[in-house]
């Protein structure tokens, strides 16, 4: 047949697939990560020099120097709030991951369910989440479940609207080809809409990750004695702002390493979406 | 079934059985008519082909026979038995291959079986060896993407083979393979289907392909689709690509090309001018 074929080896093909490809694809990451640091060294750089040559007071911009040596001289305060933090943020994200997903699966699956329902999940998201985070530290506390409820509030939507989305766009004549194997209901969720709808699921899921950690930070601004919302706020109350600084900084590590964890999911989850091997012959053959 | 009572019925002697059956699809402003009265029937073992101009509607009946799309009017027998829901009795593979991107080659084509209940490994180890045969050896982990046109369809080819069911509905099976994998595609089809007994209801654009397949061809008018012609073809078996310079192959044939042709010059006109 076509060269296409021939240039496939034959064998154990699966191996060959991902070792063939994993080298260049570790490279490619290796030079983005170096522009990405690259970039991030310049930043400092230049805000050290502002620091240095400029006549900012410390206590209004500290130099890229003052914010690590915080993290260098109180590794155990910042530790320990930080932990406090992302076992908010770990917990109401997978809480939002799984209520975001039933209720995709339940709207997209039940119209009475979509009709009494969808409204709602929208209208959730013009609630004024300062104006109630108070509310629920009246009702539950400095502890962990306000500040669950407000990441939950946050990060449940993206994930159920793209899921729900994800449900919908399943190509109607795969569900036709189901049907005419006689399938049952959770066949076809199984082997067709639920890996159909994967790629948005997960689309939503990181933007979750993304959003989990603003949301901790939210609930512990209104209520807290601990986690680095509450380090920010009395931070900020002594002018220590090279620690509010610190907070941020690993605040964004934090966001950054859940939204890698779930793109690594996603990617070992959704192999057939990795189509970096070269346009899909799909453009050209498929009828 | 309907009419146990009185000895055999009628379309007991029948696999497929499809008695004035009419469909019509509407839009918003229309009603399109698609089918019209059309009967045809296909006994045990049997090999029967549809020819028709583009947009006649022979996907349609496949839909219906297959019972994923109600017939308006008409009845259709499936094994002898009027069976509302009809659904998994037949293997059907449809047009388009509708290879699930998220399975890879194997997986692919032990979904029918999968669906039936059997367990994935036991599937995949029956399937392995077939892929050979039909020259995808080596692409067992390879994902739908990575294919060709003509080797997506085998790959739907075989998952519809691997249904395991005795009336098979092939629509265009081969339509995006090349000559000389067609032909063997061919040979191993016409294997298949003596060794198993096999009843096949086979859509093909190819005249050549029905006359070297079928025991009769059915020629379907333009849309609305009707029954214009049946013809058998009375060339001895097992067939043989020899056959196709026959004497008699080029009679049959001709007669089914000048069928079709009428046909599709109309069925150009019927598009060029909306009803
Ligand atoms: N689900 C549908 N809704 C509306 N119209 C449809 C639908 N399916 C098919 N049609 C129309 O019915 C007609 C017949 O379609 P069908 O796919 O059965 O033709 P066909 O004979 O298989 O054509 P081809 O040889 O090109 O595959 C076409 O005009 C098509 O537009
Ligand atoms: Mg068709």
């Amino acid at each position: 047949m076509s060269t296409r074929e021939k240039s496939y080896p034959a064998g154990s093909f699966s191996s060959s697939h991902e070792g063939g490809r994993l080298a260049p694809a570790a490279v490619a990451a290796a030079n983005r990560y170096a522009l990405t640091l690259l970039l991030a060294m310049g930043g400092m750089l230049v805000w050290q020099a502002i620091t240095y040559f400029g006549s900012i007071p410390r206590w209004q911009l500290p130099s890229p120097w003052e914010v690590l040596q915080v993290l260098g001289s109180e590794p155990g305060l910042m530790a320990r709030h930080a932990l406090v933090t992302a076992q908010e943020a770990l917990a109401g994200f997978a809480i939002a991951v799984a209520l975001g997903f039933a209720l995709a699966v339940a709207i997209s699956h039940s119209r009475v369910f979509e009709r009494a329902v969808y409204p709602y999940v929208v209208a959730s998201q013009a609630i004024p989440i300062i104006a109630i985070a108070p509310v629920l530290v009246i009702w539950f506390g400095f502890g962990l479940t306000p500040k669950i409820i407000v990441i939950v509030l946050i990060t449940f939507f993206p994930v159920a609207i793209n899921t729900v989305d994800g449900l919908r766009n399943v190509d109607r004549d795969m569900l036709t080809l189901m049907r005419t194997m006689g399938a049952s209901q959770w066949q076809v969720f199984r082997m067709v809409k639920f890996p159909s709808a994967l790629p948005l699921f997960f689309s939503g899921v990181k933007i979750a990750a993304a959003v989990s950690v603003i949301g901790a930070i939210l609930g512990e601004w209104v209520g807290a004695n601990e986690g680095l919302g509450y380090l920010i706020t009395v931070s900020k109350a002594q002018f220590l702002t090279a620690r509010v600084f610190a907070s941020i900084l690993v605040l964004s590590l934090m966001g950054i390493a859940l939204f890698f964890f779930v793109s690594s999911i996603e990617r070992w989850a959704t192999p057939w979406a990795r189509r970096d091997a070269g346009p899909s012959v799909d453009m050209e053959t498929r009828r | 079934m309907v009419t146990a009572a009185s000895g055999p019925a009628p379309q007991a002697a029948f696999r497929v059985l499809v008695q004035g059956v009419s469909k019509s699809y509407h839009d918003r402003h229309r009603e399109l008519p698609v089918l019209r009265r059309v009967s045809l029937s296909v006994r045990d073992g049997e090999f029967v082909s549809i020819i028709g101009p583009s947009g006649c509607g022979k996907s349609t009946l496949f839909n219906i026979v297959s019972g994923v799309v109600p017939a308006d009017e008409g009845r259709v027998y499936v094994n002898g038995e009027e069976t509302r829901n009809r659904v998994g009795l037949v293997g059907y593979m449809p047009q388009k291959d509708l290879l699930l991107p998220w399975r890879t080659v194997l997986d692919n084509v032990v979904l029918g079986m999968e669906v039936a209940g059997v367990k994935r490994a036991a599937a995949r180890s029956e399937a392995m060896p077939l892929l050979a045969a039909f020259g995808l050896a080596g692409f067992e982990g390879v994902y739908p993407h990575a294919l060709s046109g003509g080797m997506r369809q085998r790959v739907a080819f075989l998952r519809t083979f691997l249904f395991h069911r005795d009336v098979l509905l092939l629509d265009e099976p081969f339509g995006a393979l090349d000559a000389l994998t067609r032909s063997t595609m061919h040979e191993w089809l016409l294997g298949v289907w003596e060794k198993l007994g096999a009843t096949i209801l086979f859509v093909t654009h190819d005249v050549e392909e029905a006359v070297l397949l079928s025991d009769r061809v059915y020629v379907m008018t333009a849309r609305p689709g009707q029954i214009k012609m049946e013809l058998g073809i009375d060339l001895p078996r097992p067939r043989h690509y020899d056959m196709t310079m026959s004497q008699r192959f080029l009679e049959q044939k001709s007669v089914l090309v000048q069928a079709l042709r009428d046909e599709s010059i109309e069925a150009m006109e019927t598009m060029a001018a909306p009803a």
